[in-house]
């Protein structure tokens, strides 16, 4: 073997040798953690949000208006719809909700409550229809779906306010 | 394989398994904006990320730690673009690297001068084993683009299609400056009177 080589495998084995790490002298989590409270993590985009509801809510009325060439939401489910657990669930979510609407900008908040008007107005019309209509499998349908748009929009507005108030709590 | 030694492997294959999924629970609690996730993954990162910046540096030694923050800054702030599609240690390498050279732009005609330093004046010691204090302090007076490309190849196990995209280099070029790092290590370290 000649020199040349001899020379590339000692400096192959020396650079192997060379441990990855390398521990800093002193710890830098200190200065890092003070930058971090400079550096969020990217906060979602309230606008986007804004859209996003206002496309979702779009979404539901086509949902709705091809609702009658679907199978039907019988009496019982819409009962279902009106006590019980799902009660209890949309309370809390409203709770949720009402707690992180504050936390959105001016502009945002109106945009949803706006939506949220509209959807509760629709629900109303819907639950005053039934009562002159109480079998009728498509107004049940129809409230059913309105009724989950309410949940929709609370459920949106609260996990993507979740990584905004978790970052304003530390 | 024997009985016990795939009963061995099987164990460690779990604990990478377990790790691995460890690693990627904290992640996504960092994501989520949880600073004592994110302390443990800088603690589990730090020494490989630091032994890559101090070595990039050179004799910059004191960028070094600089580096380091402002990597461990970005990494948070980038975090929930990870998306998982390479190791978290590549990931903090790569921004690292951008870290690196990022800092490095305003020095590179200062190093243009280190270079002819080095090829004029190569010091002979050497034993064999090479003392790493030795072969440290050769890697750091390298010019700045033959060590990045030592560093990350030769001591990191990148590739040459890999350091190409790391660095913004053609792979040709990254040929070319490890020849030229391993040739300048040879002559620093004194190899060639052995």
């Amino acid at each position: 073997m000649n020199l040349a080589t001899d020379n590339e495998q000692v400096l192959t084995r020396a650079l192997d040798r060379l441990p990855r790490g390398i521990s800093p002298a002193r710890d830098l989590w200190p200065q890092i953690a003070v930058q971090l409270d400079g550096a969020s993590v990217p906060k979602p985009n309230l606008l986007r949000l804004g859209f996003g509801l206002v496309a979702g809510l779009m979404i539901g009325v086509v949902s709705l208006m091809s609702l009658s060439a679907h199978p039907l939401l019988g009496r019982a489910g819409l009962e279902n719809l009106e006590s019980g657990p799902m009660t209890s669930e949309r309370s809390q979510l409203l709770a949720a909700y009402r707690d992180r609407l504050a936390g959105l900008d001016p502009t945002t908040r109106v945009r949803v409550e706006r939506d949220l008007a509209n959807v509760r107005a629709a629900e109303l019309d819907l639950a005053e229809a039934l009562k002159a209509s109480p079998e009728s499998p498509v107004l049940s349908r129809l409230y059913a779906s309105t009724v989950q748009q309410e949940f929709d929009l609370y459920d949106v507005v609260v996990r993507t306010t979740e990584l905004v108030s978790i970052r304003t709590r530390l | 394989m024997s009985a016990e030694a795939t009963h061995v492997t099987g164990v460690i294959l779990k604990d990478l398994m377990s790790a691995d999924h460890e690693e990627r629970r904290l992640i996504e609690l960092a994501v989520g904006g949880d600073r004592t996730a994110f302390e443990r993954l800088y603690r589990a990162h730090l020494d490989s990320v630091h032994g890559l910046c101090r070595r990039l540096v050179g004799r910059r030694k004191h960028m070094a730690d600089d580096a380091v923050q402002e990597t461990f800054v970005s990494a948070w702030r980038a975090l929930p673009s990870f998306g998982f599609q390479s190791e978290l240690g590549t990931w903090l390498h790569r921004i690292a690297v951008n870290v690196v050279l990022k800092s490095e732009r305003p020095h590179s005609r200062r190093f243009e001068v280190c270079e002819g330093q080095l090829d004029e004046r190569p010091e002979r010691v050497l034993p064999d084993p090479l003392p790493p204090i030795d072969l440290e302090r050769a890697l750091q007076a390298l010019p700045d683009g033959a060590r990045h490309v030592v560093v990350l190849i030769s001591i990191y196990g990148y590739t040459h299609q890999e350091v190409s995209a790391l660095l913004g280099i053609a792979e040709g070029t990254s040929r070319a400056q490890l020849n030229r790092a391993r040739r300048l290590l040879i002559e620093r370290l004194g190899l060639e009177t052995l």
